[in-house]
């Protein structure tokens, strides 16, 4: 995947958040947090990851999703991942 | 049942002429009224070519003359469950004949051709039915007159000394249905007993029923659940109730039961294997029919052997069952396992356990069809349901149910999607059909589908195929599907914006025409003209729909 900036990253984040997870567009902030603020559990992050991996074509580990608390830092584990 | 009333001679021996057969409104319909419009519309039958017809009629009176007179002149009746279009179209490829409602004007046969009858083959495919779709599609049943018969016979020999001789027989359940079409119009005529014509609607409707001797009602559980809240009225005498097409619950059937006033027996089968045993109250074993086999796999299924399956030999059904003292009892369908990431999972446990959950009322559970098969599930909430749903929402809700069922599953069979309704999509027998439900999960796209696209200086022109599934049908209305008007200038706008560089905001339309409304099913051309602050648009198909010039503020 060719490189992408961290803005069009952070849209495709909450394209994926609105459209897996249902979840209200206005609720989706970069600060978000996503178990506390959006109600996302631990099989919605498997399923992110999963969807992480299709985009990325790279295996996103679970370890570096382990430190992951907010939207922001979602798109930060994608951004390392491409560029 | 008594030896001188199949179905093949029905018509063909000389019987009690002035039987009552049928009755309605009309009058009373007897036996040699009955013989005579049949050889009518078997003379129109025969006249028609082709070797199928497919039959559908409000009238269980009408319905019966057009299968007996299709039967006789050796045609195969498709028995649809409903008439609309899709139905329609499907039955088209498949159907030579279209009878009663599904004809475009009903056939009315010349009063004085009539055909002779002859007795109707006993070993030929003559009917077929459709199953529910509860689990999947649904599917094309084959029954043969000797099948009929020997279910009618095992139903009589059942059920014969619970319904008195001559007692009428009416319904709230449709006779396209095969569970309608078997106890409301051939076990009736095979009997002797007369057949109440018009479906029973409303409970007030009971008391309007012949008494002597008291009628038998063919219901389903949703009906009985209106007799269990609301009561029968006072006027209304039953001889006997049966119920069938889904489960019926313990408290609705002792209500019903104490409202009726009369016998109120469940029957078990389906479509594929015909009334198959019965009880005489939820928790009771099931006894099967006389001359019915029944077993239970090592694997825990239930099989069946009868004369009525048209086959020898044990017969699987998708049903869990345990042999008790009292004859058997169900288990749930073993066809409700679903194999999710590789696991198998249970979709009545899954229902099961959701429905022990505080905030819900009623749970089903369906495979969403996808790349990666996953779970949705679909509740009713109950009212501390609904008061976790107005104040944390639908997401935090299922969430929170999903971990409350993540002790006893494991997380990755857990439905990964829910959707809260206010109550389940059931047919008429109460039953849910696993399409209808995955349905609620599709996403309602907001822009029909682009077939072609020509582009242009300033100009586009789109041809655009408008599907039910668009969001703006939704609500708009129910019963006749429209596409506003707002949608309309929604989607010129749209798609213009994506195609022409407009900065300034929507400040108005002039000009504005809506001349022929745009259905489901129509593939319409959107022609787009950008002329700087303005944007022209017209929907057309051989008919202009709409047209008019949006306007744009300029720039800030």
């Amino acid at each position: 995947m060719a490189a992408m900036d961290r803005q069009e990253i952070y849209a495709w984040v909450a394209r994926h958040l609105t459209e897996m997870f249902e979840i209200a567009p206005e609720r989706i902030t970069p600060e978000a947090r996503l178990y506390q603020d959006l109600d996302i559990d631990s099989i919605d992050a498997v399923d992110l990851m999963v969807k992480l991996n299709e985009l990325t074509g790279k295996r996103v580990l679970p370890e570096s999703f382990k430190s992951v608390r907010t939207v922001a830092d979602v798109v930060d584990v994608i951004h390392g991942l491409v560029n | 049942m008594s030896p001188e009333t199949p179905l093949a001679t029905l018509l063909t021996s000389a019987g009690r002429a002035a039987r009552p057969v049928a009755l309605g409104p009309e009058g009373a319909v007897d036996a040699a009224e009955l013989r005579a419009a049949v050889a009518r519309a078997s003379a129109y039958v025969q006249s028609q070519p082709g070797t199928t017809a497919a039959l559908y009629h409000g009238d269980s009176y009408q319905f019966a003359v057009w299968l007996f007179a299709c039967w006789h002149a050796g045609r195969v009746v498709v028995v649809p469950a409903d008439k609309v279009a899709d139905t329609r179209g499907a039955l088209a490829a498949d159907a030579h004949l279209a009878l009663g409602e599904l004809a475009a004007d009903e056939p009315r046969p010349a009063p004085g051709a009539a055909v002779a009858l002859a007795p109707i083959a006993r070993d030929r495919v003559l009917l077929r039915v459709y199953t529910s779709g509860s689990t999947g599609r649904p599917a094309l049943i084959d029954k043969t007159l000797a099948q009929l018969e020997a279910e009618i016979a095992a139903i009589d020999a059942a059920l014969g000394p619970s319904a008195p001789p001559g007692a009428a027989v009416a319904g709230t359940v449709s006779h396209q249905h095969f569970y309608g079409l078997m106890f409301r119009v051939l076990w009736p005529l095979a009997t002797g007993r007369p057949i109440v014509r018009r479906s029973v609607r409303f409970p007030e409707e009971l008391a309007a029923l012949p008494t002597m001797p008291p009628p038998v009602l063919v219901t389903s559980p949703v009906f009985l659940g209106v007799l269990a809240s609301g009561g029968v009225p006072r006027a209304a005498q039953l001889g006997l109730v049966l119920s069938a097409g889904s489960a019926l619950a313990t408290d609705i059937a002792r209500a019903a039961r104490d409202a009726i006033g009369a016998p109120l027996f469940e029957i078990y089968g389906s479509a594929e294997s015909g009334a198959v045993a019965l009880r005489r109250e939820p928790g009771a074993g099931w006894q099967p029919l006389p001359g019915i086999g029944i077993r239970v796999t090592p694997a825990g299924t239930l099989e069946i052997a009868a004369p009525q399956l048209g086959t020898r030999g044990w017969q699987p059904t998708a049903d869990r069952a345990q042999v008790t003292e009292a004859g058997f009892e169900l288990a749930g369908r073993a066809d409700r396992l679903a194999k999710i990431a590789d696991k198998r999972v249970s979709l009545d446990r899954l229902e099961a356990a959701l429905e022990a959950s505080a905030l819900v009322g009623a749970a089903r559970v369906v495979v969403l069809p996808g790349p990666h098969a996953e779970l949705g599930a679909v509740l009713v909430a109950s009212v501390a349901g609904r008061a976790a749903l107005a104040r944390d929402g639908a997401f935090a809700t299922g969430r929170a149910l999903r971990r409350a069922l993540a002790g006893e599953f494991e997380a990755v069979v857990l439905p990964r999607r829910f959707r809260f309704v206010d109550e389940l999509p059931r047919d008429p027998l109460g039953k849910t059909r696993a399409g209808e439900l995955a349905a609620l999960f599709a996403p309602a796209r907001l822009r029909p589908i682009v077939a072609t696209r020509e582009a242009g200086d300033g100009q586009l022109r789109l041809k655009l195929e408008i599907d039910r599934s668009l969001a703006c049908f939704r609500g708009h209305f129910p019963a006749q599907p429209v596409v506003p008007g707002v949608a309309q200038l929604e989607w010129a706008i749209g798609f213009a914006r994506e195609a022409f560089d407009i900065r300034g905001a929507f400040s108005g339309v002039d000009a504005l025409k809506f001349q022929r409304i745009i259905a489901p099913g129509m593939a319409v051309t959107l022609t787009l003209e950008w002329r700087g602050t303005t944007l022209a648009f017209r929907f057309e198909s051989d008919t202009p729909h709409s047209s008019g010039r949006i306007l744009f503020a300029g720039e800030p």
